[in-house]
């Protein structure tokens, strides 16, 4: 790997948080009208008496600094996201919008990362067993399941979860993270986190099973039909070796492309899965943030996201070149 | 041990279809002794391939139907998949026809060549197995550096020369080329072409070229077959072939290839034509 690739990519990676900044700073400033002026008009139109509405207005603007040119704004604005500074969040109120988010994030990176993990894992072996033409019978007939499986939305596969595993059971816990809230990690604490984690996670591999298996077979499909299989298989060798060290290994590349995509996906995505499951991750917090109408709190979850999706995409690219050689050619 | 390495009896290859069953191949036999060179021409469809690829049981979707295959003196026929793997590349090996993609482009050429070895329990320390590598791919004409290097790095003709020198590491008996070159340009299928001759005397394999370009075959092989319709018509030494062709398909063939005198009355033809 060549240092101007690395370079590239971090620039890459800054340019996305950048811009993103960019964008969360100048959305709410085109709506119009001013934030205080609304709260104060919707209080007059109830045909309540505020005081001084002109003074109160004005002290604000002067307060959150919205009098200064927008330049000056940008740039304050900027310098305080880079300090993780995202102002205070109004329905957890003394929390600032960054507690809240770092309380809630290890959660979701958690759920999210292990079970994204499994699901393409699992699904990249099934979807290229599926078109390797030496696999069990049995194997084969997975591929319409998968098919039915990747066509049901993750919130209903929730819900069906839930009710199979937790109300009709009664095996797993209907929802919640923990049963107390862990001290430190021994080995009972991660047993409960993952007694917990169980069925937010099912659902999550479940919904994205079927989609890994099939892009897999479809890439492994047109890799099996490649002159340096034909090849493999003339030079004698085992079948085991071929499978996983010629065909698997480039069926894989267009794959671990798609993985960085859905890593963007799948961490919105998730709100469902949270909000079902009662997980205090981002998704569940974002819910209550949307409810609340917390704007501050909104802001700083689209922040960490997007943040977390640009990290995630820089570390795919970082070791997407040990995967395909010819990459850092590029 | 006789000097015959293989011997090919009434092979018939067929691949059911809709509407019946084609015969890719039709009753062919030939054999071939220890380090001869045979060479393989005819057209498209005619069955070369289907030949190579039943040699090696490497037929997608076709079946042999009858015959006999002999290697060194043992039926391959009914041999099992497992004792047939191990025969790949050990006693028979081949040079693929699309040299560009016929190496696996996300490892690297010491990589490729060692797996053989690996799946032929032949074990190598890590230094003796890089030399090894390394010698092979100097008889071929290859810096031994190139076992570090991934094929995109590679030109056309290295990889064919890298592919040549995988079909030799574990010295077979009988080397099977389909078209080696035909992905190529004209000076360099030369030179590769000579590098295969070369490596194929040094360890004293016989080999089955196919081609369909009769001016390089005439010059690389002793023994020429030809091929139409799934049918051996004609086989012998490449100079009686060529001198006194008994088919005349063959013989259409013959005259298909350039000469000087009959560019002449080419030219002398056209002009005639040309004028009113």
């Amino acid at each position: 790997m060549t240092w101007g690739y690395v370079f590239r990519r971090l620039a890459m990676f800054f340019a996305v948080v950048l811009a993103a900044t960019t964008v969360n700073f100048i959305v709410p400033r085109l709506a119009p009208g001013d934030p205080t002026a609304a709260v104060l008009e919707q209080l007059l139109s109830r045909g309540q008496q505020v005081e001084g509405a002109q003074d109160i207005v004005a002290n604000y603007r002067a307060r959150f600094g919205l009098d200064d040119p927008m330049l000056v704004q940008y740039g304050r604005y900027l310098f305080n996201s880079l300090r993780l500074d995202l102002g205070s969040s109004i329905s957890y109120f003394p929390q600032s919008v960054t507690s809240a988010i770092l309380a809630a994030l290890p959660w979701t990176i958690a759920l999210l990362s292990v079970s994204t993990v499994i699901a393409f894992g699992l699904g990249s072996l099934i979807g290229a067993l599926l078109a390797w033409p030496g696999s069990p019978r049995a194997v084969h007939r997975l591929a319409p399941f998968l098919m039915v499986l990747s066509a049901i939305p993750y919130y209903l596969l929730a819900l069906i979860v839930l009710y199979l595993l937790a109300i009709w059971t009664g095996w797993f816990p209907l929802g919640g993270a923990y049963s107390v809230f862990p001290n430190g990690f021994s080995l009972p604490v991660l047993w409960d986190l993952a007694y917990h984690a169980f069925l937010p996670a099912l659902s999550i591999v479940l919904a994205g099973l079927g989609f890994w298996a099939l892009g897999m077979r479809g890439a492994m499909i047109n890799v099996l039909g490649e002159d340096y299989l034909a090849l493999a298989e003339a030079k004698g060798l085992k079948k085991r070796r071929i499978f996983f060290k010629y065909a698997m290994r480039n069926a894989l590349l267009p794959q671990v492309t798609a993985l960085a995509i859905a890593l963007g996906t799948a961490a919105s995505g998730s709100v469902l899965v949270e909000v079902a499951f009662n997980y205090p991750g981002i998704g569940y917090l974002l819910y209550n943030a949307l409810r609340s109408s917390d704007y501050f709190l909104i802001q700083g979850v689209a922040f960490f996201l997007v943040i977390t999706v640009a990290f995630a995409v820089l570390v795919l690219d970082l070791l997407y070149p040990l995967l395909d050689p010819r990459i850092q050619r590029l | 041990m006789s000097d015959t390495v293989l011997k090919v009896s009434d092979l018939t290859v067929q691949y059911p279809t809709a509407s019946g069953s084609f015969h890719a191949t039709r009753n062919v036999s030939f054999s071939l002794q220890r380090g001869e060179r045979f060479g393989l021409v005819g057209e498209s469809g005619s069955g070369k391939s289907t030949t190579i690829l039943a040699l090696m049981r490497m037929l997608k979707g076709g079946l042999v139907s009858s015959g006999s295959l002999e290697l060194n003196g043992r039926e391959l026929t009914g041999l099992d998949d497992e004792a047939f793997r191990k025969l790949r590349f050990a006693e028979m090996s081949l040079v693929p026809q699309g040299a560009m993609n016929s190496l696996n482009p996300v490892l690297r050429i010491g990589a490729q060549i060692g797996d053989i070895y690996d799946d032929h329990s032949v074990r190598h320390g890590g230094a003796e197995r890089e030399r090894i590598i390394g010698d092979l791919l100097t008889r071929v004409g290859l810096s031994p550096e190139v076992q570090r290097r991934y094929p995109h790095e590679l030109s056309g003709g290295m990889k064919q020369r890298v592919c040549i020198a995988m079909s030799i590491a574990l010295t077979p008996s009988l080397i099977l080329a389909d078209e080696p070159t035909s992905a190529l340009d004209v000076m360099v299928q030369k030179q590769v072409l000579a590098t295969l001759g070369r490596v194929q005397r040094d360890i004293g394999a016989a080999i089955i070229l196919i081609g369909h370009d009769m001016a390089l075959m005439a010059h690389f092989v002793t023994t020429l077959g030809v091929m139409y319709r799934g049918e051996l018509i004609e086989v012998g030494p490449v100079r009686d072939v060529f001198s006194n062709p008994q088919h005349e398909y063959t013989r259409m063939l013959i005259n298909s290839l350039p000469s000087f005198d009959r560019q002449a009355r080419f030219i002398k033809a056209a002009h005639q034509e040309a004028l009113p």
